[in-house]
C-alpha cells in the first residue's frame, strides 16, 4: 500500500518537464538577425583603421576600394604594467610605424574613475625632426623611402609572379596606379597633410583617397566619430 | 468505439511540439558570426589627386576648343574663405567666417553660405566640375573636409537647376553610361598648393 503511492509520486514527477519557452527567444534571434543582415556591408575589401584615430566625418558616398594605407596617428596613452605610458604620435605605413612626431604632450588624468588617461591634445603641432625632412621641409625623407619600397615590392611581385585569371587563363596584372589612403586623425594640420601629400606624390603615389567616416542622413548634427573600427 | 483506458491516457498526453533546439542553434551561430565581422563604422572616401604640371594632350585641345576653364579656387583662409577663378575677373567673392555656436568667442567656417555661392556659381558655369583648394597651414583636416564637402555635391534640400540638368544628360551621353550625374556640384576637388614652398 504505502509502496504504491510512493511509485505514482515519482511518475508524476517524471512527467512535468521543465521546458524553456524557446519560441520568444526565437522571435528575438530572427529579429536581430535581420537586422545584421540589413546593416551588413559586402564590401570585397577588408578594411581596417587605428582605433586611436578619431576620424572626421562626411557625407561622401564612395566606398574604399584597394590601396596602400597611410596613418597619421595622433599621441595616445597606453596600459604597461598597469601604468599609463604615453605612446608618441606617428605616422604608420601598412602597419609599420615610419616616423614618430616629436611632441611630447602632457598625460591628463582621467575625470572620471572609470575612465582611462587622455593626452593633452592642445598645442600638439605633429612637429618632424628637421634632418627628416628635405626639399624645403616639403618632404618627409623616412616616408618618402618607406613608400618607394612598397612601390618597388609591388613592382617586383607584378615581374616575377604569374597571375591567372578566374579562368585559369594567364593574364598581366593591373598596373601599379598608386592609391594611397590617408586616414588621418581630424586634429591633424593642414601643414602635415600637405607634406604627406607631397612626399608621396614624388614616390609616384598619385591618388590620394582621404578617409573619413560616413555621416549619418539626419538633420542632427554630427556626433564625434565613432573611435572604434573594424 | 471505445478506448481501452491504457491507450486513453496514453493519448492525453500526447502533444506536437517542434523542436526548436536546432534552429536557435544555428541561429545563435549566425547571429555571433555576423556580430563578429559586421562593421562598427561605415568608411568613405574623398578622392584627390595630385595635381600634374602639365595637362594630357586631348584636355588641352579640348580647352583651346571651348571657353578656357574656370579653375574655380578656395583660398581657406584661418577666418575666411575667399572664392575665385584663376584671373579673379569671372567669380571673385569672400566668405567670412561665423561665430561658432557651440565654441563661445571662436569662429568657424560659413559652411551654408559657401554652399549657396558655390550653387550661384554652378548655375552660370554648369559644365565645371573641377575645384582646386589652397588651404593654409594651420587650417584643421576636420574643417577641410567639411569644406569639401559643402562643395561636392547637391544636397537633397537644393533644387538642381535645369542647366545643371542638361549638361549632366550630356556627359551621360557622351560617355555612354546610364549613371546621371545630376547630383554633382565639384566633385574633382584637388589641393592646389601641394608643390608650392
Amino acid at each position: 500500500m504505502n509502496r504504491s503511492i510512493l511509485k505514482r509520486r515519482s511518475r508524476k514527477k517524471v512527467r512535468k518537464e521543465f521546458e524553456l519557452p524557446l519560441t520568444s527567444m526565437m522571435d528575438m534571434l530572427i529579429i536581430l538577425l535581420v537586422f545584421l543582415l540589413k546593416s551588413y556591408s559586402t564590401s570585397a575589401v577588408a578594411f581596417s583603421t587605428s582605433s586611436n584615430i578619431a576620424l572626421p566625418t562626411s557625407a561622401t558616398p564612395e566606398a574604399p576600394t584597394e590601396g596602400m594605407n597611410l596613418m597619421v596617428e595622433p599621441a595616445h596613452v597606453t596600459m604597461k604594467n598597469g601604468k599609463p605610458e604615453l605612446e608618441l604620435g606617428a605616422i604608420i605605413l601598412e602597419g609599420q610605424k615610419v616616423i614618430e612626431f616629436t611632441d611630447q604632450p602632457q598625460i591628463l588624468p582621467p575625470t572620471k574613475p572609470d575612465e582611462p588617461p587622455t593626452v593633452d591634445q592642445a598645442g600638439v603641432k605633429y612637429a618632424l625632426q628637421p634632418q627628416l625632412v628635405g626639399d624645403d621641409g616639403r618632404r618627409i625623407l623616412p616616408l618618402f623611402d618607406a613608400l618607394t619600397k612598397e612601390k618597388e615590392k609591388v613592382e617586383y611581385i607584378h615581374k616575377t609572379q604569374k597571375f591567372v585569371d578566374a579562368n585559369g587563363q594567364p593574364t598581366e596584372p593591373k598596373p601599379f596606379n598608386g592609391t594611397l589612403f590617408i586616414h588621418a586623425d581630424k586634429a591633424v594640420q593642414y601643414q602635415l597633410l600637405r607634406k604627406i601629400m607631397y612626399t608621396a606624390a614624388a614616390a609616384e603615389f598619385r591618388i590620394f583617397k582621404l578617409i573619413t567616416a560616413r555621416k549619418e542622413e539626419t538633420s542632427a548634427p554630427p556626433p564625434d566619430a565613432p573611435k572604434k573600427g573594424t | 468505439m471505445f478506448r481501452k483506458p491504457s491507450s486513453r491516457r496514453k493519448s492525453e498526453s500526447q502533444e506536437v511540439q517542434l523542436n526548436l533546439v536546432p534552429m536557435l542553434d544555428a541561429l545563435v551561430t549566425l547571429v555571433s558570426f555576423l556580430l563578429m565581422t559586421m562593421g562598427y563604422m561605415a568608411i568613405a572616401v574623398i578622392d584627390t589627386p595630385a595635381p600634374m604640371l602639365a595637362a594630357p594632350a586631348e584636355q588641352i585641345k579640348e580647352m583651346k576648343k571651348e571657353e578656357p576653364p574656370l579653375q574655380l579656387t578656395l583660398e581657406i583662409q584661418a577666418e575666411r574663405i575667399l572664392v575665385h577663378d584663376w584671373t579673379g575677373s569671372r567669380e571673385n567673392h569672400m566668405i567670412p567666417s561665423k561665430d561658432d555656436p557651440a565654441k563661445l568667442g571662436e569662429k568657424t567656417y560659413d559652411l551654408e553660405a559657401l554652399h549657396q555661392r558655390l550653387l550661384d556659381i554652378k548655375k552660370r558655369h554648369p559644365k565645371e566640375r573641377q575645384l582646386i583648394l589652397k588651404p593654409e597651414p594651420g587650417v584643421p583636416y576636420d574643417s577641410l573636409i567639411s569644406i569639401i564637402d559643402s562643395g561636392r555635391f547637391f544636397e537633397k534640400t537644393d533644387t538642381v537647376p535645369q542647366e545643371v540638368l542638361d549638361e549632366a544628360n550630356k556627359r551621360m551621353l557622351e560617355k555612354k553610361t546610364t549613371i546621371l550625374e545630376d547630383k554633382d556640384l565639384f566633385p574633382e576637388i584637388v589641393f592646389g598648393n601641394i608643390l608650392s614652398t
